[in-house]
């Protein structure tokens, strides 16, 4: 694991992250979004789980934030642009970071470095995932077949 | 294609469990030549105990980063998506900030994932792949929230959104 | 002889790689795009362009020419950095997508392990690039083109993927070098043992080939780039470079997912017969790969651009289900053994899925007979 990729992918991330979180242009916001989904799928990469980060590219860059920039689209009477800043998120926000900061730094277990590991196949998931995992699969099957139905019903125009 | 990285050897401490692999410098291959290399890992011996440094933090000859400046990441990624949801007043970047706690959380799981002992079946990773699935189903269903909202009040400013009364 | 370092090793390989994939590319859309006008002029009784160069065919250097001098345009209250960035993303994407597909022995830019999840994933964000086009712009006739863009898109990227899974199943697994080593044999060592030679096969084809088109945006599907309907759809307020950059977008997009048929279905990079593997691996490859494009533009000579809800029908209540009747064929070949048994069973359940929504489907009964108020 190189350390410089994973400077400059954290680094970018955060960034994206950041400049979704507080631009004030909503689209910009929302596209924004995408990139940090992008930089994190990088982590993935960078971490081995090449499956669930090329998963987290097409869901939520392919579907999640194409619906994010519909939804925008359907939703705006003045254009563009967000009214109101709380500004007390962000002490909120600034202490939970240092929370968990003082609480990761204490911990010394965690000071570790990755250990050699087998690459994970995709093989080995689909496995996982027919034999283990079979039950999670057909309630998350139902969940999602749920949702669908439900985000469609919220959503119909009532028939005049 | 993949960086040909020194690594550097785990120390085992006292009363902890290693597998035998994880101080063997065994590069991290892709599974096409899975079958050549897992030869070479498994069929050697483990290096003699006194080329092994016994120091709290070896000298890291590639600089790997450790399993905290992960998670500190990931914290930063969390509280920028706590940030997101708490100070926005649109409903939609509200629900970006959950997505964004949602992935931090996923990280997470990998770092963890990566970073343990390995485990029969991939449980890090499989917990972050029904997550992904989840978090999708919810940001549709909160989407479709918004847009019903959206034209029944004519506003997605959560502060105006405050009658139970339709 | 000194050995260069191991990461500058790397890096210049993969230089290498990628350039000679972009110069192969790029050459090929330079030349399938005047083809192309070529092909189509002779369809329709007419010469191509053949005033530049032997038959006409130094065409895309005026046209580069012409695009490059051209002045860029962009509109006054448009996003810039959206609008700058949408043609950008497309063609990256484009260029992406590329990297996965085996174009011979041994050449696959990037074999990664889920080689066919990273096309899709990747081909995924087309979407949003699209999108960034229509919304940059500032301008209705472009929103409106890349919304209905996107809705084809997205709508048939279900059937494209469905149509994917059997030949996924059958292999076992994502990497497209393993899915053309498994049609490597040949029966009686001439007939090949393409996937497209069995019943899940070649409706699998058939629905990914449709669905590739409509990805593409080409005609009968090219709704969002109708010119007599919506301008130029997302592009319209796009001029010169960009433009040209969204073409060659669309272009090798055509030639990802052609590749992509090829791999999953056509055999890759084998020979038709057993006796003329002596030819190089990439002819074969390129050879089905022109015969594919050529399809294609054959396509776009004959038929006519359908409706945006004729588009729609046909993806969610045919395809879809269509798609999953592969899918279950596909299991009955493998499970009653993958011979001619399984051939004919597959056949079977294919064929009662087919008739099945031909007749839910019928729409003859929906549309009276033609009433003319003047013409009589």
């Amino acid at each position: 694991m190189n350390s410089a990729a994973f400077v400059v992918i954290a680094i970018f991330t955060l960034a994206a992250a950041l400049a979704a979180a507080t631009l004030r242009k909503l689209m910009h916001a929302a596209l924004s979004f995408a990139v940090a989904f992008v930089g994190l799928a990088s982590f993935f990469f960078l971490l081995g789980a090449e499956f669930v980060g090329l998963a987290l590219v097409f869901i939520y860059i392919g579907a999640v934030a194409v619906l994010i920039v519909f939804t925008i689209l359907l939703t705006r009477r003045d254009v563009g642009k967000d009214r109101g800043f709380n500004w007390s998120g962000i002490v909120i926000a600034l202490a939970m970071f240092g929370a968990l900061t003082w609480s990761i730094l204490k911990t010394q277990s965690l000071a570790i470095v990755a250990p050699h590991i087998r690459a994970l196949t995709v093989k080995q998931i689909g496995a996982a995932l027919m034999t283990t995992y079979v039950w999670p699969l057909q309630c998350v099957g139902l969940l999602l077949t749920a949702a669908l139905i439900g985000a469609l019903v919220l959503v119909m125009e009532e028939k005049r | 294609m993949r960086n040909s990285n020194l690594g550097s050897i785990r120390v085992t401490r006292v009363g902890e469990r290693v597998l035998a692999v994880a101080g063997f410098p065994c590069d991290f291959l892709p599974p096409s030549t899975d079958e050549i290399q897992r030869k070479a890992c498994f069929g050697a011996t483990p290096k003699p105990a006194r080329e092994v440094r016994a120091l709290p933090n070896p000298v890291r000859h590639a600089m790997t980063p450790t399993l905290q400046v992960f998670l500190i990441v990931s914290a930063a990624l969390f509280s920028i998506g706590l940030l997101a949801a708490l100070s926005r007043r649109h409903a939609i970047f509200i629900l970006i900030g959950i997505e964004l706690m949602l992935a931090a959380a996923n990280l997470n799981f990998i770092a963890f994932w990566r970073f343990a002992p390995q485990s029969k079946q991939p449980i890090g990773v499989m917990i972050a792949i029904f997550s992904i699935a989840i978090s999708a189903a919810e940001a549709a269903v909160g989407l479709a929230m918004v847009i019903a909202v959206y034209r029944h009040y004519r506003t997605t400013n959560v502060d105006q959104l405050d009658q139970l009364k339709g | 002889m000194a050995h260069a370092p191991g990461w500058l090793v790397q890096i210049v390989s993969s230089l290498i790689n990628i350039f000679a994939l972009l110069a192969v590319f790029l050459t090929l859309f330079a030349l399938i795009s005047v083809l192309e006008r070529k092909i189509l002029a002779r369809m329709q009784n007419r010469y191509g362009p053949n005033r530049v160069g032997p038959f006409g065919l130094f065409q895309p250097i005026a046209d580069g020419i012409k695009m490059l001098i051209k002045e860029d345009i962009v509109p006054a209250r448009a996003d810039k950095l959206v609008h700058f960035l949408a043609p950008v993303l497309i063609a990256a994407v484009a260029i992406l997508t590329l990297g996965v597909i085996p174009y011979g022995r041994n050449m696959t830019p990037f074999a990664i392990d889920g080689g066919i999840l990273f096309f899709f994933a990747v081909g995924s964000a087309t979407e949003l690039a699209v999108f960034m086009a229509g919304w940059g712009s500032n301008n209705k006739f472009s929103m409106l083109g890349a919304m209905r863009a996107i809705a084809q898109m997205f709508s048939y990227e279900l059937p494209l993927i469905i149509a994917v899974l059997p030949v996924v199943m059958v292999v076992g697994s994502l990497m497209p070098d393993r899915i053309v080593a498994a049609q490597a044999q040949y029966t009686f060592g001439l007939v090949p043992r393409w996937f497209v030679f069995t019943p899940w096969g070649a409706a699998a084809f058939i629905l990914f080939f449709v669905s590739g088109l409509v990805e593409s945006n080409r005609t009968p599907f090219d709704v969002p780039e109708g010119e007599s309907e919506i301008v130029a759809g997302h592009m319209t307020e796009y001029s010169g470079f960009k433009y040209a950059t969204f073409f060659m977008a669309e272009y090798l997009g055509m030639f990802a997912i052609s590749g992509l048929g090829v791999t999953l279905f056509l055999g890759g990079w084998h020979a038709p017969a057993g006796a003329l593997e002596f030819l190089p691996s990439y002819v074969w490859f390129f050879a089905k790969l022109s015969a594919l494009l050529f399809v294609y533009i054959w396509v776009r000579g004959t038929l006519p651009r359908t409706r945006i809800d004729q588009i729609m029908n046909l993806a969610w209540k045919f395809m879809l289900p269509m798609a999953f009747a592969c899918v279950i064929a596909a299991a009955v070949w493998h499970y009653a053994g993958r011979g001619l048994r399984g051939w004919l069973w597959s056949l079977v359940v294919i064929a009662i899925v087919y008739t099945l929504l031909s007749i839910l489907l019928d729409t003859r009964r929906k549309f009276a007979p033609r009433v003319y108020r003047f013409a009589e």
